[in-house]
């Protein structure tokens, strides 16, 4: 008899981990390109001009507002669309079960955020040679000011807007009316003046990093510890 | 290897699975047998783990299938609803293959592939329903999972194809012996192939037996009316016809003795079943009296 397979659980979520990053490689060029693109197009959050003799300079202020904005909405997408029902079946092709599924697909998303927030850094040399090359404007980088604690708010902004969107997701397969009533509440609250987007921000970023952080993996244990629990009585349906 | 106790399997009200019980604990090639929604699918998605069971008790390798990655890293089902990702040709899902199973056979997989005449290049959204149900059968059998679940795999393959899959089948199973349970509506086609009938009816499981003893079952008895009536009396009748000037019967072949002027005749498994499966309420010939 053919002897049997065995496989560990962290073997398994790497595999799958691995897998997945093959299967959704276009996400990193979709996100990259898009970065790029909205780089290039923007001329910075902020711009100063003057002259020497016949000197003409533009000095412009780079920040990140924007691509965080889109890595923020590319990873709601990306979350929702992991969740989706083809994607499952897809994964069901190959060794898996509900559980180790979604925690490949956590991982996945970390990965992606942490491309994505080295990808938007990186934008700024790219757009400094696209210019160059493309507009034969020359830019020169005076200085480059980033912080760490910038670059971890930017790469757990985007992992909670993934894990959120994939979060929704899965409820929404599971019931569409609490789905509903949940976005009613919000909505609700957001017109009243109960919450705002500030009230989110307000949340996470506060002056303690260690308070942070304990705030982001509440946050994540939350979102994934209920997908977990609710994927895990989901049954596989290929249609 | 895969033990099922009153097992039951409910749709919502539809009741589909209601009490089957049965256990296999050897290597063989098992043919799952019965009519259009009699629950040959639900079946085999609640022993590869895919499906909850509603009632009883479903253990392979002596674990509860749902949710066990034990189970699914032992287990293949081949349907052919199958997806993979788009992403990825038909070669790149092979060479992938063996990072999930290790007793992939890749080599086995690219020979047939190539001899049935798809290109390796192919993405599997690309390919017809019949190289569909092709390239999955071959990925199932590569993958030389302990327990391989075929649900209906030859479905839209051409009657040449079937038979080398047939083939194939037979072939890798002698060399590499496993569980195979495959689900099929040509029981004719594979009775060659296969060592058991498990034989699915009404939520139950009709019959379980050596596909020999099953041929066994009935015979068909064919004479003169008054011939064959007084022995109809003495067994179970499963259909009988009269065309005059003869009468024709299918009985359960119980031992009786037949007279030497009654011509008889075993059935075939495939007869067996449809017969053990058949409508209660009279043949398509009581439609259009």
């Amino acid at each position: 008899m053919t002897s049997l397979n065995n496989v560990s659980l962290a073997q398994n979520i790497w595999q799958q981990l691995l897998w997945k990053c093959r299967t959704f490689s276009s996400t990193f060029t979709t996100v990259l390109i898009v970065q790029i693109i909205f780089s290039v197009l923007s001329s910075g959050s902020g711009s100063s001009g003057g002259s020497y003799g016949s000197l003409l300079y533009n000095e412009s202020i780079y920040s990140l507002d924007l691509l965080f904005i889109i890595s923020i909405f590319s990873a709601i997408m990306l979350g929702w669309l992991l969740a989706t029902q083809s994607i499952r079946n897809d994964n069901y092709s190959v060794v898996t079960t509900n559980f180790t599924e979604t925690v490949s697909t956590l991982l996945f998303l970390v990965v992606l955020s942490i491309f994505t927030v080295f990808s938007a850094l990186s934008s700024l040399y790219i757009t400094v040679f696209t210019r160059l090359l493309f507009f034969d404007q020359v830019m020169v980088i005076k200085s480059a000011l980033f912080e760490i604690s910038t670059l971890f708010i930017f790469l757990i902004f985007v992992l909670i807007a993934g894990s959120a969107s994939y979060f929704a997701k899965t409820l929404f397969d599971i019931s569409k009316i609490t789905f509903l009533l949940l976005t009613i509440v919000i909505i609700y609250s957001m017109q009243t003046g109960g919450i705002s987007e500030s009230t989110f921000f307000e949340f996470f970023l506060v002056q303690s990093m260690g308070e942070m952080l304990g705030k982001v993996l509440l946050v994540l244990t939350i979102f994934w510890g209920l997908t977990i629990a609710i994927r895990q009585r989901r049954e596989v349906i290929r249609r | 290897m895969i033990q099922c106790e009153e097992l039951e399997k409910r749709y919502g009200k539809s009741n589909v699975l209601t009490n089957v019980s049965f256990q296999i604990e050897e290597p063989k090639i098992i043919g799952l047998i019965g009519r259009n929604g009699v629950g040959k699918s639900t079946l085999l998605k609640l022993v590869a783990g895919h499906l909850k069971e509603t009632g009883g008790n479903v253990q392979v390798f002596g674990k509860r299938p749902f949710n066990a990655l034990h189970v699914a890293a032992n287990v293949i089902l081949i349907e052919d609803k199958m997806s993979f990702p788009p992403i990825f040709t038909l070669k790149e899902i092979l060479l992938h293959a063996k990072r999930f199973y290790p007793n992939f056979a890749t080599e086995l997989a690219f020979d047939l592939l190539l001899y049935v005449g798809i290109s390796e290049k192919n993405e599997h959204m690309q390919l017809s329903k019949g190289q569909t149900a092709v390239f999955n059968l071959i990925y199932g059998l590569a993958t030389r999972c302990a327990v391989t679940l075929l649900d209906e795999p030859m479905n839209g393959m051409d009657e040449a194809v079937r038979a080398d899959m047939y083939r194939a089948i037979l072939k890798d199973y002698i060399a590499f012996p496993r569980l195979i349970i495959m689900s099929s509506h040509y029981l004719q086609e594979m009775e060659h192939l296969i060592e058991d009938i498990l034989l699915l009816h009404e939520g139950v499981v009709e019959l379980y037996a050596p596909l020999e003893e099953v041929q066994q079952m009935a015979l068909r008895i064919v004479g003169q009316k008054e011939e064959i009536e007084p022995l109809l009396e003495k067994v179970h009748v499963f259909y009988k016809r009269e065309q005059s000037p003869l009468f024709e019967a299918i009985i359960e072949n119980n031992g009786l003795e037949i007279p030497a002027s009654v011509k008889s005749q075993s059935l075939s498994a495939s007869e067996v079943c449809k017969y053990l499966t058949s409508s209660k309420e009279g043949t398509i010939d009581d439609i259009f009296k």
